[in-house]
């Protein structure tokens, strides 16, 4: 499902070179769920980046489902990551001005989806998670979890088959944490959804098939 | 996907309501000012009446007479032939200069030569305004009077509020009949209607009034009074050397071009032999589309299309100041909005916006916005439209607020939004996803 072989990443400036990742290789199957863990500053993120496709790697191969998007332009990007990946983020980055439902829209609009069927899907990936009774609120009016569980529906909304979380549950509470640990935990195990997740709290990571460990851009475990 | 943007544009302006202010106050001010412009220019431009066939008229205002000077230089040549003092002399000539006198046709003039053009299918000569004093209850009022024919309420298209122009025995009988405007009747007899019938004394005459009509409101047509020329005088029409206080306005049919008339005219002019005892022996008529004459009124040339090009440049120049100003100021103000919403972009391009969907969505904002503030600014403009009429600051030009204007109005807005939010939205589109994702205020 997704494969990385010899993949580096270098942030140049004009007078210093810095390595984020040094000769990454790793292979997720389908339905596996992977955890990569690390200190700060690692190239955790990085990877993550890397492997949605919102960054570019200096070298290296990342072959996702198959194909390899380092010839694609940027609309074909785009394309590919909104019909096959979803993304949750440590912030959420839930668009304030925009209602819980119209927030979990949000993938659909860049398909040709009508509103009703954007709507219907809304209101089943929020009931997926607990919050069909949140939909006309608005992000400000949401607990830390509540935000989480509604970046979650919208990650899941468009059935991506793969899921890259960066720190779901770092902004929350252990409860909460856990609320959201489980939830993705369902969505790989019922859904088949193939789940790559940073995370600094190695208990969450206890519960993943397999765990990434990364320490100066560099694969350790 | 439109519907999500529109509720969006709405949060957005929503969300700082200080700074939304500002921005409209900006974008209203501007629009109102543009739009007074938009709504002048459809006064005195526009196909509006009483000249709805404005691109098909060629005015012919005045006659140029000129006499050209010629300097002759000698040159002598001595020499001796056999001890005689022999003298050569030669000569040459150059244009010195020339003299000459312009002024507006004589109406007989005109009759006699300007009658039959061939690719005209009407036309009319007129003196567009002489004034003159009235009396009303002892109070002096100003009328400003032209003397035409039948024909200028067939090549000209007036608002008759009642009654009518006349036609061709009324004006061959020399009958002193005459149509006003609504102004002139409110000021005259006290009321803007059911005057038809009352008489009105001007330069000792008194005319019968027959038609009543909305003011023309152009800056070169100020009448208030119109009446035949028939009833003028041989003297009043104008001196024999062909010069008088007339000018003439032609109608082509349609599909024949007006530098066909204009062709024609010259042709004309070229044939009028001058008389032996003139003081000049070059004739002269000047023409001009409709556009030209106003321009020439303006920026005078010999050649009225340099007229013309040198307002519109001037004009182009105006307007794209008073667009070009605010929007520099607008995509300013775009930008740092946009600026704060760096991980809403983030977080579109991360489930699949392309650059052109960011793009697009940001444009569409701004139109919004720019249409928001334009709904203001036709407010504004409307009310200033009504000030400035109602006051008279224009002096006799009336400023109209008709469909034209509504929709050159629309198109400022459009163009001042999509100018505003073009390069606000290019710059935010390219953003990269990961650092606009690293914006963190959402």
């Amino acid at each position: 499902m997704i494969r990385l072989e010899n993949v580096n990443k270098v942030y140049r400036t004009k007078t210093i070179e810095t390595t984020a990742l040094s000769n990454i290789n790793l292979f997720v199957p389908k339905g596996e769920f992977l955890s990569i863990m690390g200190p700060s500053g690692c190239g955790k993120s990085t990877l993550l980046n890397i492997i949605g496709l919102l960054d570019e790697a200096t070298s290296g191969t990342i072959r996702i489902d198959g194909n390899i998007h380092s010839n694609y332009n940027s609309k074909a990007v785009a394309r590919f990551r909104n019909a096959k990946l979803g993304f949750i983020f440590q912030s959420f980055h839930l668009i304030p001005d925009l209602s819980v439902i119209d927030n979990v829209e949000l993938p659909l609009l860049y398909r040709k989806t009508s509103r009703k069927e954007r709507r219907r899907l809304a209101e089943e990936a929020l009931e997926s998670v607990g919050l069909k009774n949140r939909m006309s609120h608005f992000p400000s009016q949401l607990s830390g979890g509540q935000k989480q569980r509604v970046a979650i529906s919208r990650a899941i909304i468009g059935k991506p088959a793969i899921l890259l979380a960066d720190e779901p549950t770092g902004n929350l509470d252990s409860v909460m944490g856990n609320e959201v640990m489980d939830i993705l935990l369902r969505l790989n195990t019922e859904g088949e959804t193939t789940i790559v997740m940073v995370t600094h709290d190695q208990n969450m990571a206890q519960k993943t098939h397999k765990l990434m460990r990364l320490y100066d851009g560099s694969q350790v475990a | 996907m439109f519907i999500n943007y529109l509720k969006l544009a709405f949060r957005v302006l929503l969300r700082n309501k200080f700074f939304t202010a500002i921005t409209l106050f900006g974008i209203s001010f501007t629009l109102a000012i543009l739009m007074l412009i938009v709504s002048f220019l459809e006064t005195e431009l526009g196909d509006s009446p009483p000249f709805t066939n404005r691109d098909r008229v060629v005015i012919m205002p005045m006659l140029t007479m000129e006499k050209q000077y010629v300097d002759t230089m000698y040159t002598y040549d001595t020499s001796y032939i056999e001890m005689d003092l022999v003298i050569d002399t030669a000569f040459t000539t150059k244009k010195a200069g020339k003299s000459m006198s312009t002024s507006s046709y004589a109406l007989d003039f005109l009759e006699e030569n300007f009658s039959d053009i061939p690719s005209v299918e009407n036309y009319t000569f007129f003196n567009p305004y002489s004034r003159y004093n009235a009396f009303v209850n002892g109070t002096k009022l100003n009328l400003m009077a032209a003397y035409v024919d039948h024909r200028f309420w067939e090549v000209l298209n007036f608002e008759f509020i009642e009654g009518q122009g006349f036609g061709e025995s009324v004006y061959n009988q020399q009958s002193q009949v005459a149509v006003i405007t609504v102004d002139l009747a409110d000021k005259y007899f006290g009321r803007k209607h059911n005057v038809l019938g009352e008489g009105i004394t001007m330069d000792s005459r008194t005319y019968k009034v027959i038609g009543l009509i909305k003011e023309p409101g152009l800056s070169w047509l100020l009448s208030d009074i119109f009446v035949p020329s028939s009833v003028l005088s041989s003297e009043d029409r104008g001196e024999e050397s062909g010069f008088g206080s007339f000018m003439a306005i032609y109608l082509p049919p349609k599909g024949v071009s007006i530098d066909r008339v204009k062709v024609d005219i010259k042709f004309i002019g070229d044939q009028i032999p001058m008389p032996p005892e003139s003081d000049f022996n070059k004739l002269i008529p000047e023409y001009h589309s409709y556009y030209e004459y106003f321009a020439q009124n303006i920026f005078y040339d010999e050649d009225s299309s340099k007229s013309l090009s040198i307002m519109m440049m001037i004009l182009s120049g105006i307007i794209g100041l008073f667009v070009l100003l605010p929007t520099l100021n607008l995509i300013n103000l775009n930008v740092s909005r946009i600026l704060e919403r760096s991980s809403e972009i983030g977080v579109r391009k991360a489930f699949g916006a392309s650059r052109t969907t960011i793009m697009t969505q940001f444009i569409f904002e701004n139109i919004v916005q720019t249409l928001l503030g334009g709904v203001i600014g036709l407010s504004i403009a409307l009310v200033l439209i009504y000030l400035i009429n109602d006051s008279r600051l224009l002096g006799s030009v009336i400023l109209k607020a008709n469909i034209s204007f509504f929709f050159y109005s629309l198109l400022v807005c459009l163009l001042f939004g999509v100018l505003s939010g073009a390069l606000p939205a290019y710059r935010m589109s390219k953003i990269h996803v990961v650092d606009a994702l690293k914006q963190s205020r959402l």
